[in-house]
């Protein structure tokens, strides 16, 4: 099965029963408080087409590994989100020797929530179903129309569906109707009258979709758009920015919007991964039927909660440093004093059935990384200055606006590395994020030094970086980052493999000079 | 009569004249013809010449002793090992070499150590010596003690590697300056691009993520890599890629090495040319780019070239600020002509306006979305509009009570230039902002619009009065986005895929009231 991206809840996922327990009723925002659960930006949740090219004895492509979807593997090791908000925002800061000797200093920020889904009432759900009815969701429409009869079904008493079918113009089927197995049968004999067309008007789809969000008349509830999609916008208007602001101003309005992207070697993700990327839902790609209705079951299940809206991050540079390169989230914004996140809703996700990981590893994890660049003769500032500032607002579930602001101080001068070839940490306790970057950085330069026909670095980055892995295992035992050696271990055999031209031996490994990622090692 | 065990006698030997020989057409006639291959030609080099210059040098100094034999041979074969081992041996003897007026080309290689074998062989010609010579013999000892000499000054390099012939036919190459060996990695862009806009600063039009796949290649100093994509993979024996057949008139790679920032080279295509490798000090260097040492790493110096190093995220122009979304419009289903009522207008969460539209024939509901300022939609519920729609327009326009003209909204998306009723005019490219990556990595500049008989350009974003129409009513034109597409790829949406001008504008006429 070759999937972009297995199901996934762009903020937050509580399976069930996993941390229900010591829960109370109430609390601030959306509801009740117990432990802390990681709150991620969207985008896709793993990367499975990486690992399974990998498990094929390939090399795979540099634009396979995706950042966000490999941070969202990991489970991520945050302080509790004791902050007394909804939202909690976690800075931290890693200062190490690069593998050249140089400095490497990089800030992570990631968010928390003291509020468990699971333990929230489940309010009534208005679902509408935007489904593409094109040529080339035609083949699989059968699929699609046992999905939506399992996932009407699947709706609880007071819920509500609306049903929107788009080729080259969008058809309302369904608006609103208390879930009935006739009527569901009706629309769908309706839908598969219409010819499939070649061209496909998603904004129009979307935007039916989203007129009917305010409908029923005295509805109370949470509303959720369900668009099925090739991923094609050829018809009417095509632009992606616009189709993007439309998904944007949905999401504002606290409807949250799941993408289920199918259509085989047709299939672009381009747009939908842009729209995953709000955070204001799941984006799953079905590869067969009985991918669809394993994802419409799920859709069923799955409740998301909204807790903040008009969310902005900002981590900002302090005297003596600028912002770098940064990680982790392709909607971030950065100039040379700033980077710059913002969501327009983060919902918090729950759902009734099997847990969610991928290749191994625990998943849930993700968050900004921006590396900080000493500036010349920084290092006269001297040590236990600040390194970045960061500040955050959003408006909560309540409406009312909440800030939150942090300076990380650096207890090394700008650009000193620490003694030794251990990192400072700001928080030792929570450090794997560090390790993680540094495994997805040696992942990316492998395949990039592959794919640049130097079979010597791609074998070079791993025996360089593999070493202080084991090292930091010995100390954290983290069973993400055991997987994540697994996978670059099986990277470097293909390479070596596939490097090596028969009768000739494999070629010598060799360090490169420069890595982006930090030597890590006790 | 000289003495049987005068050194010089060993120079009558048929096996040194063979040698000679060997030696003067190799080195003179053999190499670079393409006769033999490289790697016999200078192995031959290398046989030949510790035949015939140990036994020169014995002769030379009349070294008749075991001992002064081996002293003589030794001051050929020790400086020939050392050489051949050490890079600062080689750099020396070239040093040497060039003092002297006779610049040789050292080449480093210990593979060439084998032709030591043939000291044995030279040995056994000098002990064994010969008769005692007549007179008239000497004259031939001097000469090829003379033709030994010049044979041995003469030849182009002590030890020409395999490569020393090669040409390659390239637009471009890069060199190794340095004095170490570097695996050089070379990627080729994979976009359509305007050469002429990108020409003005490479960098910062092509992003590094357009770069695909490349190959590496090692390059001994002075040693030179073709940067032709075709000319690349041909010399590293790869397959050529879908790109073979490409004419586009200007190309560019992004090259790497260790301690070198990824380094972008921009060229036009002047077509190709012989480049040989190794390439000398003072070869001519018309489209390479020099790998130099620089302290610790290396810079990269072109000539008839842009080198620049690549730019990861290029910096924002003025222009970005205020780059607007283009005006767009759904209305699929819609009649391309029909009248209807207006039975509800929303705007939407993205600010886009939503008709709800009935046909005052037949009843029949429609919806249309219309992605335009707020202002530029004067219609309100009740109005009966009349909608005209094509593939590049779309006309709405209400109708007035009294059947005259009433508000009319048009949008259109155009290239090249603009024909709208009463509004005509020119695309021109901003002259005032550089360029700027889109999110896919196009390279775009936004455009201005001139409108026949109006002063000045109508930039993206902004909107302006031009007057009043044939029925009085006023005209405001207003450009939505609007740019010129210089690097194109699939990567993008469809108006990005391609290079070109295009853009998207309203005209809006309204009733004036007195």
């Amino acid at each position: 099965m070759r999937r972009l991206a297995s199901l996934w809840l762009a903020v937050a996922l509580a399976a069930c029963g996993t941390d229900a327990s010591g829960t109370a009723p109430g609390g601030g925002g959306a509801g009740g408080v117990s432990g802390s659960r990681g709150v991620t930006q969207g985008g896709p949740q793993d990367i499975a087409l990486f690992r399974e090219i990998v498990a094929r004895g390939e090399v795979p492509a540099p634009e396979t590994l995706d950042p966000v979807g490999f941070f969202a593997e990991h489970a991520m090791d945050l302080p509790p989100a004791d902050c007394g908000e909804d939202v909690c925002v976690h800075p931290m800061l890693a200062v190490a020797p690069r593998f050249d000797g140089g400095n490497w200093t990089m800030a992570f920020v990631a968010m928390n929530s003291p509020v468990d889904p699971a333990t929230l009432e489940r309010p009534a759900l208005h679902l509408i179903a935007a489904l593409e009815r094109s040529a080339v969701t035609e083949e699989s429409w059968r699929g699609v129309e046992l999905g939506l009869r399992v996932l009407a079904a699947r709706l609880h008493e007071g819920d509500r569906l609306s049903l929107v079918v788009f080729g080259d113009r969008a058809e309302t089927l369904l608006e609103g109707i208390v879930p009935e197995t006739e009527a569901v049968d009706d629309a769908l004999l309706a839908a598969r009258a219409i010819a499939p067309s070649a061209d496909v008007a998603l904004y129009e789809g979307l935007a039916v979709a989203g007129r009917l969000a305010g409908a029923p008349a005295g509805f109370e509830g949470l509303s959720r758009i369900l668009l099925l999609t090739s991923g094609r916008a050829s018809a009417g208007v095509t632009s992606p920015e616009r189709i993007l602001a439309l998904a944007e101003g949905l999401a504002r309005q606290e409807t949250a919007l799941n993408v289920l992207g199918m259509g085989g070697d047709a299939y672009d993700p381009r747009i939908p991964q842009l729209v995953a990327e709000l955070g204001a839902g799941t984006y799953t790609y079905a590869e067969d039927v009985a991918d669809l209705d394993r994802i419409f079951r799920y859709e069923g299940d799955t409740t998301l909660f909204p807790i903040a809206t008009d969310f902005r991050l900002r981590v900002e540079a302090a005297t003596g440093y600028r912002i770098g390169r940064i990680y982790g989230a392709r909607r971030a914004v950065a100039d040379a004093s700033a980077a710059a996140l913002e969501s327009p809703a983060l919902f918090l996700g729950h759902r009734t059935g099997s847990e969610d990981v991928a290749g191994g590893r625990r998943g849930g994890g993700g968050g900004l990384f921006v590396e900080l660049v000493a500036e010349p003769d920084a290092a006269d500032l001297g040590a236990g200055q600040p390194a970045f500032l960061l500040s955050a607002e959003w408006t909560a579930a309540d409406g009312t606006s909440r800030e939150a602001a942090q300076s990380m101080l650096n207890t090394l001068a700008p650009g000193q590395n620490p003694d030794g070839m251990w990192p400072e940490l700001s928080d030792e306790t929570h450090a794997n994020a560090f390790m993680m970057l540094n495994m997805y950085l040696t992942l990316r330069a492998t395949v990039d030094f592959y794919h640049a026909g130097d079979c010597s670095r791609a074998l070079g980055v791993i025996d360089m970086v593999a070493p202080t892995v084991e090292l930091w295992q010995a100390e954290y035992d983290n069973p993400d980052i055991w997987a994540d050696l697994d996978l670059v271990l099986a990277l470097r055999a293909n390479i070596e493999s596939q490097c090596t031209v028969s009768g000739r031996p494999a070629p010598m490994s060799r360090p490169p000079e420069s890595f982006a990622g930090g030597c890590m090692m006790i | 009569m000289r003495a049987p065990n005068e050194p010089a006698n060993a120079l009558r030997h048929p096996l040194f004249w063979l040698s000679l020989v060997v030696l003067v057409v190799n080195d003179h006639l053999l190499k670079g013809a393409g006769v033999l291959p490289a790697l016999v030609t200078g192995k031959l080099s290398d046989l030949s010449g510790l035949i015939v210059a140990p036994l020169l040098s014995a002769a030379l100094f009349r070294a008749r002793s075991r001992r002064a034999r081996a002293a003589a041979f030794a001051l050929v074969a020790v400086p020939f090992g050392a050489i051949n081992v050490s890079p600062a041996a080689a750099a020396l003897a070239e040093d040497a070499t060039a003092a002297l007026g006779v610049p040789w080309t050292v080449w480093c290689d210990p593979t060439d150590l084998v032709a030591l074998a043939a000291l044995p062989v030279a040995w056994w010609i000098a002990a064994r010596g010969g008769a005692a010579a007549p007179a008239r013999r000497a004259v031939v000892e001097r000469a090829a003690l003379v033709l030994g000499a010049l044979a041995c000054m003469a030849t182009s390099k002590v030890d020409p590697p395999p490569e020393a012939t090669f040409f390659y036919q390239t637009s471009a190459f890069a060199v190794n300056r340095t004095e170490e060996t570097l695996d050089v990695r070379v990627r080729w862009f994979d976009a359509d691009v305007d050469c002429e806009a990108v020409a003005a600063d490479p960098a910062r039009a092509l992003s590094p993520r357009l770069f695909g796949e490349g190959v590496t290649v090692t390059l001994a100093p002075n040693e030179v890599m073709p940067l032709a994509r075709d000319a690349a993979l041909t010399a590293v024996g790869a397959a050529p890629g879908p790109w073979a057949d490409r004419t586009v008139g200007c190309e560019a790679a992004l090259v790497q090495s260790d301690g070198l920032p990824a380094t972008v080279v921009f060229w036009r295509d002047f077509g190709p040319r012989d480049v040989v490798t190794p390439l000398p000090a003072d070869g001519d260097m018309w489209g390479g780019v020099a790998l130099l040492p620089d302290g610790d790493g290396l810079r990269a110096e072109g000539q008839a070239l842009t080198v620049a190093p690549a730019v990861d995220l290029a910096e924002p122009s003025e222009c970005l600020d205020a780059a607007p979304v283009t005006f767009e419009w759904s209305a699929a289903g819609l009649p391309s002509f029909g009248s209807y009522r207006l039975d509800a207008v929303d705007v939407g969460p993205d600010g886009c306006t939503a008709l709800a539209l009935a046909d005052v024939i037949d009843d029949a509901p429609y919806l249309a979305f219309v992605c335009a300022p707020d202002w530029a939609v004067p219609f309100t519920p009740g109005d009966t509009v009349h909608v005209r729609t094509s593939a590049v327009t779309l006309r709405i326009a209400r109708e007035h009570p009294d059947a005259s003209f009433g508000d009319e909204l048009v949008l259109a998306s155009f290239s090249g230039g603009v024909s709208l009723d009463a509004v005509s005019g020119t695309l021109v490219p901003s002259t005032s902002c550089a360029g700027d990556r889109s999110a896919c990595d196009a390279y775009v500049r936004q455009a201005s619009l001139e409108i026949d008989g109006a002063p000045g350009a109508l930039a993206p974003g902004h909107s302006r009065e031009i007057g009043t129409d044939g029925f009085g009513r006023r005209v405001t034109v207003a450009l939505g986005r609007t740019e010129e597409v210089f690097v194109a790829h699939e990567g993008c949406e469809a108006a990005r895929a391609t290079l070109g001008r295009r853009g998207s504008a309203l005209v809006l006429y309204e009733e004036v009231i007195e």
